[in-house]
This record gives C-alpha cells, sequence and structure tokens, in this order.
C-alpha cells in the first residue's frame, strides 16, 4: 500500500491563497506552492509582460519571481497574496532592467505604464456591508450623479447598459484603455463616496 | 434605480484562470464571462497588467509557459519538501540513502544559487520592497478638509510610481508641517527610490527615531539606504537592533542577515 494513501491531502483547489500561503508556510509542502504556481503563473507572466516586452525575458523573470516566493514566502508577513507577488513581479522586472544599461528607456518608462492604480481593491467586507445596508439605495445613484462626466458616462454604460469596454469605446469615442481608466477610477471615486455615507449612516 | 448596478459594482471577483485570460484575449468567452472580467480587471492591478501586457505585447498567451514541474526541477529543495507520494514503503535503506544523497546536493545547489555572498546593492536589489500606500482612500482624496492638499497630492504621485514629483511635494509639505510623521516617512521612500540618499536617511532617521506608526518600518528602510550606498557594515548593525526587537520586520531583517 502506498504511503500516500495513509495521508489524507486536502483538496487544495478548496483553499483560499492565504490559505494555501499559511499551510505552505507551515509545512513547506510543496502542493501548497504548487497549487498558487497554477493560479497564479501567467498572471505573472503578463505582469513582466508589460514592464519588460519581451517574452523570453519575461519568462525567466516569473521563474525568478516563483524562486523568490519560495524562499521568501515561509518567512513573510503575507496579509494578500496576489498583491505581493504583483509586488514582487515588479521588483523584479524594474531590478532586471536596472542591470541591463540598454534598457534604461524602457525603465524610464515605467511610471507611463504603472499609471493604473495599484492598489487592490478587495470587495468582500464592503460588499457585505454595502449590500445589507438598506439606507444606501438611493446614495448609489447621488454618488454616480457626483462623478465627472467621463467616469460617470462610462460608469453607466459598463454597469446600467451592460455595455462593455469595447462596445463603450465604440459608441464614445475614447479608447478603450481610457475607457477602462474612467471605469477603474470612477468606481474608487464611488466606493470613497459611499465610504463617507456609511460611516455618516453609522455613525 | 436599476438594482443592476448596486447588485454588480462592489461584487467580489475572482482573479482570471489561465483559460480564462486565454479566452479574454482571443475574444472566444460569452458575454457574460467577459463582463465578469471586465469588472474584475477594475479591481485587480495584477490581471489589469496581465491582460495588457499580453495584448500590448500582441502575445495572446502562448501555451509553452513553463509547467510546475518544470519550474520545481529549478528548485533545490530539502526532502521534506518534496511530494508524499514520491516516497514508496519498503526498501527503507535505499530510500534513506537516496534522501541523504537528496539533502547534500540540495545543500549543495542552496548554498551556490541562493547564498552567494552579495554586494550592498545586489542586496537591496534582492530585498527591496517598495512600500505600498497605506494612507487611507479618504485622506488621499484632496477635499477631504482635515488633509494638507500637498500631501494628498504627493502620495498620489507616490502611488503612481513619480517619486521626483512625489518628493518635491512631501517636502513642500514638510515646510507647513516640518514633524508629520507620514510626510517625512514617504519622503523618505521617494528620496530611496529616486537615490537621493542622504535626504533619504536624514528623513527616515527622524522617523525611526520617533515613536510613530512608521518607526520600526523607518528602521528597515534606513538599513535599505545604507544597502543601497554600499554600507553592508552599518546595514547590518542596524539589522541585529531589528532582529533583537523581535518586532516589526524582524522576520525580513533574519532573511536579510542570512544573506549576508
Amino acid at each position: 500500500m502506498s504511503i500516500r494513501f495513509l495521508n489524507k491531502q486536502p483538496d487544495v483547489r478548496q483553499l483560499s491563497d492565504e490559505e494555501l500561503v499559511s499551510r505552505f508556510a507551515a509545512t513547506q509542502q510543496q502542493t501548497y506552492f504548487e497549487e498558487l504556481y497554477r493560479r497564479y503563473m501567467h498572471l505573472a507572466y503578463g505582469v513582466c509582460l508589460k514592464l519588460m516586452k519581451n517574452e523570453d525575458e519575461s519568462r525567466d523573470v516569473v521563474s525568478d519571481v516563483f524562486k523568490i516566493l519560495f524562499t521568501k514566502l515561509p518567512t513573510a508577513d503575507v496579509k494578500s497574496f496576489k498583491a505581493y507577488l504583483y509586488t514582487v513581479s515588479r521588483n523584479e522586472c524594474i531590478a532586471k532592467l536596472r542591470q541591463k544599461k540598454s534598457d534604461m528607456e524602457k525603465l524610464a518608462k515605467y511610471n507611463h505604464l504603472e499609471n493604473s492604480p495599484d492598489d487592490f481593491m478587495e470587495n468582500d467586507g464592503f460588499a457585505a456591508l454595502f449590500n445589507t445596508n438598506p439606507s444606501m439605495e438611493q446614495e448609489v445613484e447621488r454618488a454616480v450623479a457626483q462623478l465627472g462626466d467621463e467616469q460617470q458616462t462610462c460608469v453607466r454604460m459598463f454597469f446600467y447598459d451592460d455595455k462593455s469596454y469595447r462596445e463603450i469605446a465604440t459608441e464614445t469615442g475614447y479608447t478603450e484603455k481610457q475607457v477602462k481608466s474612467y471605469l477603474q477610477n470612477g468606481k474608487r471615486n464611488l466606493r470613497i463616496l459611499l465610504e463617507k455615507e456609511m460611516r455618516k449612516h453609522t455613525a | 434605480m436599476d438594482g443592476n448596478l448596486r447588485q454588480q459594482i462592489f461584487k467580489p471577483t475572482a482573479c482570471l484562470s489561465h483559460e480564462e485570460l486565454r479566452q479574454y484575449l482571443s475574444g472566444h468567452m460569452s458575454r457574460e464571462g467577459q463582463k465578469r472580467v471586465e469588472n474584475h480587471l477594475l479591481d485587480c492591478p495584477l490581471c489589469s497588467d496581465a491582460v495588457e501586457g499580453c495584448e500590448e505585447s500582441g502575445n495572446h498567451l502562448t501555451d509553452d509557459l513553463e509547467d510546475f514541474e518544470a519550474f520545481s526541477k529549478k528548485l533545490s529543495m530539502p526532502s521534506h519538501t518534496a511530494k508524499v507520494r514520491q516516497l514508496q514503503p519498503g526498501g527503507y535503506l535505499r530510500q534513506a540513502i537516496a534522501v541523504a544523497a537528496m539533502l547534500v546536493v540540495g545543500a549543495v545547489a542552496y548554498f551556490s544559487f541562493f547564498n552567494k555572498s552579495l554586494d550592498g546593492p545586489a542586496l537591496y536589489a534582492k530585498h527591496y520592497v517598495p512600500y505600498q500606500n497605506d494612507v487611507p482612500l479618504a485622506m488621499r482624496n484632496d477635499t477631504a478638509p482635515s488633509v494638507n492638499p500637498n500631501f494628498a497630492q504627493a502620495i498620489t504621485a507616490y502611488s503612481e510610481g513619480d517619486f521626483t514629483q512625489a518628493s518635491s511635494i512631501f517636502e513642500q509639505a514638510l515646510q507647513q508641517q516640518p514633524s508629520h510623521e507620514a510626510t517625512l516617512f514617504y519622503a523618505g521612500l521617494s528620496n530611496l527610490e529616486k537615490n537621493d540618499l542622504v535626504k533619504a536617511e536624514s528623513y527616515l532617521g527622524q522617523v525611526a527615531n520617533g515613536r510613530g506608526i512608521y518607526a520600526k518600518k523607518a528602521s528597515w528602510y534606513l538599513v535599505m539606504c545604507d544597502l543601497k550606498a554600499g554600507k553592508k557594515e552599518a546595514a547590518a548593525a542596524k539589522l541585529d537592533k531589528i532582529i533583537q526587537a523581535g518586532e516589526v520586520m524582524a522576520n525580513e531583517a533574519k532573511h536579510l542577515r542570512d544573506d549576508m
């Protein structure tokens, strides 16, 4: 009989990222790290592609990123795995670009590339509060009305009219990138406005 | 009001799987799937940048990304990290010899790969993690009455990675509030990023010597200043204090100390 049958392994696919991290830290079992790799390797690769603009270099950097995670996760204070992965991926890309003088131009463009907000908007807690607070019903519309024109147009078309980025871009004349940016900033501003309202209601 | 907005706007959504990313990039995704993905991209910089990276490079996510099996061969793992299925009952002596051999090979690989003696800047490159802006969202909004508008503007520049602009505005804010802890801390970090190490040390030093919420973190970033300046011994002395205190950043400090 194989030892495998004596060790009931949990279904790692059911575990949250943070559970995987803490179990990997506690047991050092590769199975937990493998699941994190399976969930996120392709995303880390995409992030590296955005900065490195080179497929082979991006593959190398991603490999380095996961080597670092393998070493650091057991001792790091990780509150959100994906935020940690995102930070390590960007740092590794920047470190590689810094090593190569020929890539200073890419490095100089980094700020421009990073113009999207780098805060992860964790909706779980907020959604729970928001969706169970009936007094927020009217506040959403008021908050949307306070957004700037571009953000308001995109938010209404995306959430009310159920249109995609591309459809909004076609109808408004904005580029898809602009649409995404207006939506990201609009949603962020909505949350700030609604958080203020919720604080008033709970005060 | 259409209930759709209320229901959908702050709905938690999961990151994109490999298959979802591929389908989204190729345009072969159901309408419902596409909307879920596009809503998620608004909240998640990791997925958002991944999609943009693939789109900008014209790479619709190739199939030949390294799988875990191939990747794991690059890791030098001690035996207890190996999968359980690799151990079979019987032949324990043979297994013990194999495990011992793996340990020796693993240790040699580990020390040759991870434990090279690195100089200060190399250690900095390996251990430096930019400090994520933790100023509450409401404080960043420059319409909030209690917030110095310069600070709000500077923190936005910091979040966007524009450290030259950020440090300049933080310094203006410091003229009005010279001992504002968060401003000193972020001014130090911005100068560290833009390589003005004298200023970085000065600002972070003031924070580290205080008793505020950023004091311990400032001590860690002072170590980063030393490493970036090639002052490895000074960094080691500061690390020892952080480890001895056993508080914030002590684990990171131990890990870095091991690498020295």
